[in-house]
């Protein structure tokens, strides 16, 4: 089978679409790119990661992933150490919250372009089947959405005092990696992606009841409505109904935590 | 209609446990003292912007006396509590709209006739009815009266539609449908964002307005394929089998999701369905 064959858009289209975000890519995601080149090294998830993907029904070679921890004490040693995320009534330890959210946020995002920056790379290789013109479309749009929140949520982290967060998220990188490596066709990669997806807009949701600061709260109000529309494309093109929650779910919601920032 | 009860079913079973844990992550909160801190701090908050304000308006020299009397009184400081309801209020006054009008798409012989629409029609109907109840219900637990009527303001207007949506088709529906939705979503969005004080009824609101969103973004795609004479691709594995990805415009892909930020330009004001 040709590569015009697998990626239904043309070769042409698909270069096009991916050039500009590929120059961010790397200026953005070197560590996770190590870790696309040296897979090996990322299979040392912590057993406590497995209720992630698990709850999501993403399977990876025989055994549920998960998610990656909650506590605190979870985090990779590189990733320095656990954010202050508790509640505090002074307004230093909201701000220190907030912020700690806001770098949890800027790296869920990281790693959603990550992924979908990944899939329009491996597309025409034919590494998930054939993929049609309108999942090609989604992934490039979904992909720059991402890209913009990404700003967006770093941009109120140093207006609160923080610094840009570029990676992406600590607790959920392995595992995401290792299971876009297993993937072999289109529905397993729209699985994975509604994952992202959901998890995207339940940590938000989460935070809604958290955050202190009018700008952090009017960031998650206004993002986590369109993450939720890229869970329902991908519902849609997984032949689900697109609207199947009549409330938001908190399970697949990620600590303020995870990035490790206070 | 099978297949729309089966939906129906299926969306019911999925979604009352999150509810159901934020009411008890709403008890469990205000059972602690921590939450009672930060509500204090909140009132301090709200009581300091609103002297700020009178301030500004003018009102330090001639109304401090009963500006004085105000802050003392727990009326006041449950200021924040009272913009709250009337969100909570106004959005019950949306949610009614749209179940009504659902309702009213339900009985157009053009939306009986596309299983799916219908389907979408019939789930969407019962999920906006499960907000409704869920925003009463938040609005009666912090001392608010229910809200039993349909939007003061969009009412009209809808009622006004109908006799064309008789005379009309799939694309009409769908057009109005949109229009609720967003107004629906900006205003949970801006309430979030800027009105609602109580941590627990901005999370009511967040686990309601991202839903919202999905029905906008599925009216957004119907509106896409119906305008492309593309219906047959409207279609789900429990209405009319998964659609043929293949036979997807390119464009589909970005259909149900056209802004990168939400707008809130449609956002109905707290007040607007308040109930007195």
């Amino acid at each position: 089978m040709s590569k015009k064959d697998q990626m239904q858009c043309s070769e042409a289209e698909l270069l096009a679409m991916t050039r500009d975000m590929d120059e961010m890519h790397r200026a953005t995601f070197p560590q996770m790119q190590q870790m696309l080149a040296d897979f090996g090294s990322s299979l040392r998830g912590k057993a406590s990661r497995r209720s992630f993907l698990a709850g999501s029904g993403v399977v990876l070679g025989g055994f549920a992933l998960a998610a990656c921890g909650s506590s605190d004490d979870d985090a990779d040693d590189d990733t320095g150490s656990g954010a202050s995320s508790s509640a505090s009534s002074d307004s230093g330890g909201d701000a220190a919250a907030d912020r700690a959210g806001l770098a949890t946020n800027a790296s869920l995002e990281n790693l959603a372009v990550f992924a979908y920056d990944s899939t329009l790379k491996a597309a025409p290789s034919g590494k998930f089947g054939a993929v049609p013109p309108a999942v090609a479309t989604f992934a490039m749009v979904a992909m720059q959405q991402h890209s913009e929140h990404a700003k967006a949520f770093n941009a109120a982290l140093v207006n609160a005092g923080g610094k840009e967060f570029t990676e992406p998220d600590p607790a959920l990188a392995g595992p995401i990696t290792e299971a876009f490596t297993a993937l072999k066709d289109l529905p397993g990669l729209a699985k994975l992606a509604l994952t992202l997806e959901q998890t995207a807009t339940q940590t938000y949701t989460k935070q809604m009841g958290e955050f202190k600061s009018k700008e952090a709260l009017a960031l998650v109000a206004t993002i986590a409505p369109v993450e939720h529309q890229h869970a329902a494309t991908l519902l849609y093109v997984l032949g689900e109904y697109p609207v199947p929650d009549i409330f938001i779910k908190s399970d697949l919601a990620r600590p303020s935590s995870d990035a490790g920032v206070s | 209609m099978v297949e729309s009860q089966d939906l129906h079913s299926d969306a019911m079973r999925a979604s009352k446990e999150p509810l159901d844990a934020i009411v008890e992550i709403g008890k469990e909160r205000r059972a602690t003292a921590d939450y009672a801190d930060r509500l204090h701090h909140e009132q301090q908050e709200s009581r300091r912007r609103v002297s700020r304000s009178l301030a500004g308006a003018g009102l330090a020299a001639g109304g401090f006396a009963a500006y004085a009397a105000a802050i003392a009184t727990p009326a006041f400081a449950q200021g924040g509590t009272e913009l709250d309801i009337d969100t909570l209020q106004t959005a019950v006054s949306l949610e009614l709209l749209a179940i009504d009008t659902y309702k009213t798409a339900l009985t157009l012989d053009y939306i009986k006739a596309n299983k799916t629409i219908s389907a979408f029609a019939t789930t969407t109907m019962q999920q906006h009815t499960e907000h409704a109840k869920a925003f009463n219900a938040k609005a009666k637990e912090l001392g608010g009266k229910e809200q039993t009527m349909t939007s003061p303001k969009y009412t009209p207007v809808v009622k006004q539609m109908v006799p064309a949506l008789q005379k009309g088709g799939p694309l009409d529906v769908v057009k109005l449908a949109i229009t609720l939705e967003d107004v629906a979503t900006s205003t949970y969005v801006k309430n979030i964002a800027e009105n609602v004080t109580d941590p627990q009824v901005r999370l009511l609101f967040g686990t309601v307005a991202s839903v919202e969103s999905q029905h906008l973004g599925t009216l957004y795609a119907v509106k896409a394929l119906l305008e492309a004479k593309l219906p047959q691709l409207i279609t789900v594995k429990a209405t009319g089998g998964a659609v043929d990805l293949t036979k997807l415009p390119a464009a589909a892909g970005g259909a149900f999701a056209q802004e990168v930020f939400k707008k809130t330009d449609l956002a109905s004001p707290p007040e607007e369905g308040a109930v007195a």
